[in-house]
């Protein structure tokens, strides 16, 4: 708000106008991402073996265990198999949820049978912008890591942009949460690391930022994989998206409200107010009053307060609830109940300004990650048991004897 | 933490029990006001002040228990959902059992209700008597006043807060003023919001032609405020009401001026045509009650070009383009003035004064009409005929060789023309039935679609009309028994019906009495038949609710939230707006409002706005015909093609955009959904298109909401002024408060793309431009090459405070005073380029 005084028209620079060295905007991401990878992208083009042999030397070098390091050459190979898709290969399964500006839909690749997921984006612009949406979509192929959701291809079809996806039997966060209320602090853990992971493979290997961490994007499945998607990787894409959602929730920084520049810190709020939420099972924003909390964590004896589900947020304007972001204190865990490593992490993530806030490596190294990772947290039991899932269906896209 | 939630604990109950206090108020307050109205004798004078004074002190009490209900949270707003309670105020209007269900089950509060602008809650009392709707609309509006000065801190003391809710029998006291609220498509030139109305020579409406009655012989003093416009064809009982405008009042007396033919001013050409529209002259059955004498002729301005000369109303400098002049009576004002012109016309200088004193004054006493007296010829002041006869006797070249009969023996009549004079010269007394838009030697050919006139000829009876013709004094008596029968057969209108004392003459008693039962017969069945459409005659109606089958669709041109735009065929090319209906439900609001706002397109008719044609009115196929606009919109030209405007250029279109938009505004339209993509760019002309649909169109289609998500069209929010975008929720229905101040907005906005080539806020998310804007944080123009002027235009139309946003006249004359030389390829006259001026774009 110091800033505000300042400024006494209220007047803002457009983002990234000052201070272009370490935001990324989109309209600086683009050129930066295709200077980088170029030469891969066209290596990739002809799907030739070739590029299978440079990916898997370069899957060498990130850090992966094994099992990873096999699931994603399974994915490759099959992908290989597949080819350049188009809206002919699908039949459609059904819906698997409403994603940011379009449709999730579960599909079958019919020649292959592969289980896809299938983002429909609706689109009205001209072919060139289409064929430059697509391009910048194609660094989804070289995007390939344990906590990433694989990249099938891109297409253009009728209006829409499709978007095929490697398919997470488990679904996302956000569905989980529902079903299941709360996520444990030793999921989250888990869950945490993994995102923290992908994070930092983004931002390493391809200088992406997400812009978009929430519940809702972080996907898992059976096998106990745990995955993010939807980053910001096409800035035409986001340009030329007819139709945002905006609702009851928003997991954006106060600094990227505020239209000033914003940076990879941007997502470690949106985590930050994510592991909120997962943790206590409602949108922290406004926090919830200690009756809530009570009947939340009560136990047995709680009661519900007449009129009002505890994990309903009230309802509030918009803007109310964008201002509340902004101006009033960060949400923060309630004290009792979750470890002081997880209260701490939280804590790091939800600064408002964004540089006192916990970069990604020092979260890597927090102790509740190291602690996370340490102990071993049986995610692929904890995801059947709440999806009601069959534990010993493995993902048939991944297990090498599908082909 | 702790201690603020107590505080607001609190305060909170605090609120709580001054709402209860005020309600107690309230109840006791309607207790007394519902004893007046029905068990006092309401046309008492006392009686009346009594009743304006506890309504008044209602729409006090209830704006403060919407005002203190405002400061507080959701949480307390559900709580005290049911205060102000919406029937109770509805009864305080004085509405019947029926309406008040009928509005309560279709809206859900009174902060609800007061979101609805006046021609929603004119659908909403479809059905309902006209005198309803008015004190409805009227009530609502004073509501409003009042809590927006509750919230400017101020206690609006001098603010008139009654709406006359008592029962006016057949001393209907219905004020034009009074009705204004709800009659602002209407336009009355009267009004301060009158558009260009006066620029129709005639209203078709069949009210228009209503006879006058005659129970002014007696008590002058209750026909003063008749002189309402009441183009409404629905109500009977209301015809009383929009009959002629300043036609009434038959005192004698008067009557000899009017033997002078050269007095008549002659704008009004077709009475007969309206009569012969409905086949039958008026009889004198029908209720019609007579008004007051009045001087109430609308100018008929013209834009002048190459004028610089003096506003007669406000005695500024005109400056070159900005003015109009009136056809009839060269009286000139600026465009901005216009509205506030009173329909003076003919009328020398030193009345205009006074009638325009009068004119503005808002609520008149109690005694007079609020209009009726705004006449400095009401017949009360004293020697009527004498002032008449004075300011009639200015000779009107045009009109001088008229032959005047036929004038309804309404001293004013003169001044009024009975549209009969025009058309009678060669046939008097067949003029009417079947002519409807011919031979008038009108001075301007009818339009139909200025249904709004407001000026409402007596009705003429073309049938006795002959003998008139040679004896002009004779008219009146004439007249005389029609009006006292049908004061007799109007149950509503006066006990004190004058018509026993009038005299009668044989003859055309008996001719008028065949017709009445016809044109009676007809206002019934318009009245039941065609609830809906209490503005509409059926007439009028057909002409623009076209058969879907009639039109052609071909490819479609463009694709909106709520409907496919498709070329199309109807009597030539068009653009047919085909409305998404897969979720039209049969429980909402919307095809009524559907239609009265698609009615209030119809007269809208301005070079920078698309011709409206028509509709498709018939579920599921609900459509909207327009002309085809060539050219591509501003947003194709900004946005897809990169075409760089020239600070010329853009100057050009905005100013064109700000004329479009200035006549929308004086008719009382908001348009909602300006940018431009709704703005095409035809040979350098602007088009502007889609106006007002939004509200309608969100209320049919739902909010495109999806969950507990609101769907934000790429590029709509930076169109949203502040008080939009805070208002903005992620589910329930969208009542957005649109003003004439949020399309100003969005009018910088559109300033703002033509001249940088891109959307404010360019590349940020959704969220944060709704921060941003509802906290008032604007584009930066510092990066904008622009001279200052410019971009203060654009800081005065983003300006965070509606009330501090320009008005589109005054954007017009700033943008027309931007530096000369940049405007090097500006035309002659201002705005408007010319079709050879291709090149320019």
């Amino acid at each position: 708000m110091s800033k505000m005084s300042k400024n006494k028209l209220n007047l803002t620079l457009p983002p990234g106008s000052i201070d272009t060295a370490p935001a990324v905007t989109p309209s600086n991401m683009t050129p930066q991402l295709k200077s980088a990878t170029a030469t891969e992208r066209q290596g990739l083009a002809g799907k030739s073996k070739t590029s299978i042999e440079a990916l898997t030397e370069r899957l060498e070098q990130i850090e992966m265990d094994d099992t990873q390091r096999r699931r994603i050459e399974v994915f490759l190979c099959q992908k290989e198999k597949i080819g350049e898709l188009s809206d002919d290969d699908f039949e459609k399964l059904g819906e698997l949820g409403q994603g940011n500006g379009g449709v999730v839909m579960k599909v079958r690749h019919k020649s292959t049978g592969l289980i896809m997921a299938r983002k429909l984006i609706h689109l009205e612009v001209k072919p060139a912008i289409k064929k430059q949406i697509i391009r910048e979509l194609k660094v989804l192929h070289e995007c390939n890591f344990a906590h990433i959701v694989g990249f099938y291809g891109a297409f253009y079809s009728d209006g829409e942009i499709s978007i095929c996806m490697e398919y997470m039997d488990g679904g996302s966060l956000d569905l989980i949460l529902k079903k299941a209320g709360r996520i444990p602090e030793s999921i989250l853990g888990t869950i945490t690391s993994a995102v923290l992971k992908g994070l930092s493979y983004l931002r390493d290997k391809h200088a992406i930022m997400h812009r978009d961490v929430k519940p809702s994007n972080i996907l898992v499945n059976s096998n106990g994989e745990i995955k993010i998607c939807d980053f910001g990787v096409s800035g035409q894409l986001i340009d030329s998206m007819a139709n945002s959602f905006v609702g009851t929730r928003s997991y954006m920084s106060p600094e990227r409200l505020q239209g000033t520049h914003y940076s990879v810190q941007s997502d470690i709020w949106s985590l930050g107010l994510s592991l909120v939420e997962m943790a206590i099972g409602m949108y922290p924003i406004p926090p919830p009053d200690a009756k809530t909390l009570a009947s939340i964590f009560g136990g047995q004896n709680e009661d519900h307060s007449p009129g009002q589900a505890p994990n309903s947020p009230r309802p509030m304007a918009i803007f109310e609830l964008l201002d509340y972001i902004v101006n009033e204190p960060p949400p923060k865990l309630p004290s009792g109940i979750f470890s002081d490593e997880f209260k701490d992490f939280v804590d790091r993530c939800l600064k408002k300004n964004p540089d006192e806030r916990a970069d990604l490596k020092t979260l890597m190294n927090h102790e509740w990650i190291r602690k996370a990772d340490a102990e071993k947290v049986d995610i692929a039991g904890w995801v059947c048991k709440t999806m009601d899932l069959m534990p010993s269906t493995p993902n048939s896209n991944v297990s090498p004897f599908s082909s | 933490m702790d201690a603020d939630s107590e505080y607001e604990i609190k305060r909170a109950r605090d609120a709580i029990q001054t709402i209860e206090t005020i309600q107690s108020m309230i109840d006791v307050s309607a207790d007394i006001l519902e004893g007046l109205r029905t068990q006092c004798s309401t046309s008492a004078e006392l009686t009346q002040q009594e009743i304006r004074t506890l309504e008044g002190k209602l729409v006090k009490h209830f704006s403060r228990q919407l005002f203190i209900k405002a400061r507080f949270g959701e949480e307390l707003q559900r709580e005290l959902r049911d205060v102000p309670c919406l029937a109770q105020w509805l009864r305080v209007v004085g509405l019947s059992p029926e309406a008040i269900e009928a509005i309560c089950t279709r809206v859900g509060s009174l902060e609800e209700l007061r979101e609805r602008s006046d021609h929603e809650l004119r659908a909403l009392l479809a059905g309902a008597r006209d005198e309803e709707v008015r004190r409805l609309c009227r009530a609502m509006h004073r509501l409003t006043t009042y809590t927006e000065a509750l919230a400017r801190g101020e206690g609006g003391a001098q603010l008139q807060l009654f709406w006359d809710s008592w029962e006016r029998h057949g001393h209907a006291r219905s004020s034009p003023r009074a009705r204004r609220p709800h009659d602002a498509e209407h336009h009355t030139p009267q009004g301060k919001k009158g558009g260009k109305s006066p620029t129709t020579p005639v209203s078709k409406r069949k009210q228009n032609c209503s006879l006058p009655a005659p129970a002014a012989l007696t008590k002058s003093r209750s026909h003063e405020s008749q002189l309402s416009v009441r183009p409404d064809a629905s109500d009977l009982s209301d015809n009383s009401q929009s009959s002629a405008v300043g036609t009434t009042e038959a005192t004698p007396p008067a009557s000899p001026h009017l033997t002078e033919p050269d007095n008549t001013p002659l704008h009004r050409p077709s009475v007969c045509n309206n009569n012969a529209t409905f086949g039958a002259p008026r009889s004198p059955r029908t209720p019609t009650v007579s008004r007051c004498m009045a001087h109430d002729i609308a100018h008929r301005f013209t834009k002048t070009f190459n004028m610089i000369a003096t506003c007669d109303y406000c005695d500024k400098q005109m400056l070159f383009g900005s003015g109009l002049k009136c056809k009839e009576c060269k009286f000139k004002c600026h465009r901005d003035c216009e509205s506030k012109v009173p329909p003076s016309c003919g009328l020398p200088p030193e009345f205009v004064v006074a009638f325009k004193e009068k004119f503005h004054k808002d609520a008149a006493p109690v005694t007079g009409g609020y209009y009726g007296c705004a006449s400095p010829v009401s017949t009360r002041v004293g020697g009527g005929a004498g002032l008449f006869a004075s300011f009639t006797s200015r000779p009107r070249r045009r009109h001088a060789p008229q032959p005047h009969h036929h004038h309804t023996g309404n001293p004013d009549s003169s001044s009024n023309t009975s549209s009969c004079n025009s058309s009678t010269p060669s046939s008097p007394a067949l003029a009417a039935p079947a002519t409807p838009h011919h031979p008038h030697p009108a001075p301007q050919p009818p339009h139909h679609n200025h249904s709004k006139q407001q000026f409402h000829f007596p009705e003429v009876k073309p049938a006795v009309s002959s003998p008139n013709h040679t004896h002009p004094h004779s008219h009146t008596a004439v007249q005389s028994p029609a009006r006292a029968n049908e004061h007799k057969d109007d149950l509503t209108s006066s006990v004190k019906s004058d018509g026993s004392r009038c005299v009668s003459l044989s003859g055309s008693g008996s001719t008028d009495s065949g017709g009445a039962q016809r044109a009676d017969s007809l206002d019934m069945s318009n009245k039941h038949g065609d609830s809906r459409w209490p503005r509409q005659n059926s007439l009028s109606m057909k002409e623009w609710d076209i058969p879907y089958d009639e039109l052609k669709l071909f490819e479609v041109i463009g694709r909106g939230r709520f409907g496919t735009v498709y070329r199309g065929s109807w009597h030539g090319a068009v653009a047919v707006k085909l409305l998404h209906v897969h979720s039209l439900h049969s429980d909402c609001v919307p095809l009524d409002t559907f239609k009265h706002e698609v009615a209030t397109f119809r007269k809208t008719r301005h070079e920078n706005l698309v011709l409206f044609m028509g509709a498709c009115m018939k579920p599921p196929r609900l459509a909207i015909v327009t002309s085809l606009c060539k050219g591509m919109t501003l947003y194709t030209h900004i946005h897809l093609r990169k075409d760089k405007f020239t600070a010329n250029k853009s100057v050009l279109v905005a100013q064109q955009i700000s004329q479009g938009m200035g006549y929308l505004h004086a008719r009382g339209i908001i348009h909602k959904d300006l940018k431009t993509k709704n703005i095409f760019l035809e040979n350098g002309k602007v088009v502007i298109t889609d106006f007002g649909l939004f509200s309608v169109t969100k209320m049919c289609f739902g909010n495109n909401a999806r969950g507990d998500s609101l769907g934000i069209p790429a590029g709509w929010l930076c169109y949203l002024a502040p008080e939009l975008v805070r208002a903005l929720r992620p589910h329930a229905s969208l009542h957005l408060p649109f003003s004439k101040a949020t399309d100003v907005y969005a009018f910088g906005t559109v300033w703002y793309e033509l001249l940088c080539g891109e959307y404010p806020f360019k590349g940020q998310p959704p969220e944060a431009i709704i921060w941003q804007v509802g906290k008032g944080v604007k584009q930066s123009l510092a990066n904008m090459q622009a001279s200052r002027d410019i971009k203060d235009i654009l800081m005065v139309c983003w300006a965070y405070r509606a009330s501090e946003r320009a008005e589109f006249p005054r954007l017009l004359t700033t943008l027309q005073k931007l530096p000369r030389k940049r405007l090097a390829r500006s035309p002659s006259h201002p705005v408007h380029l010319s079709r050879s001026a291709d090149s320019v774009f």
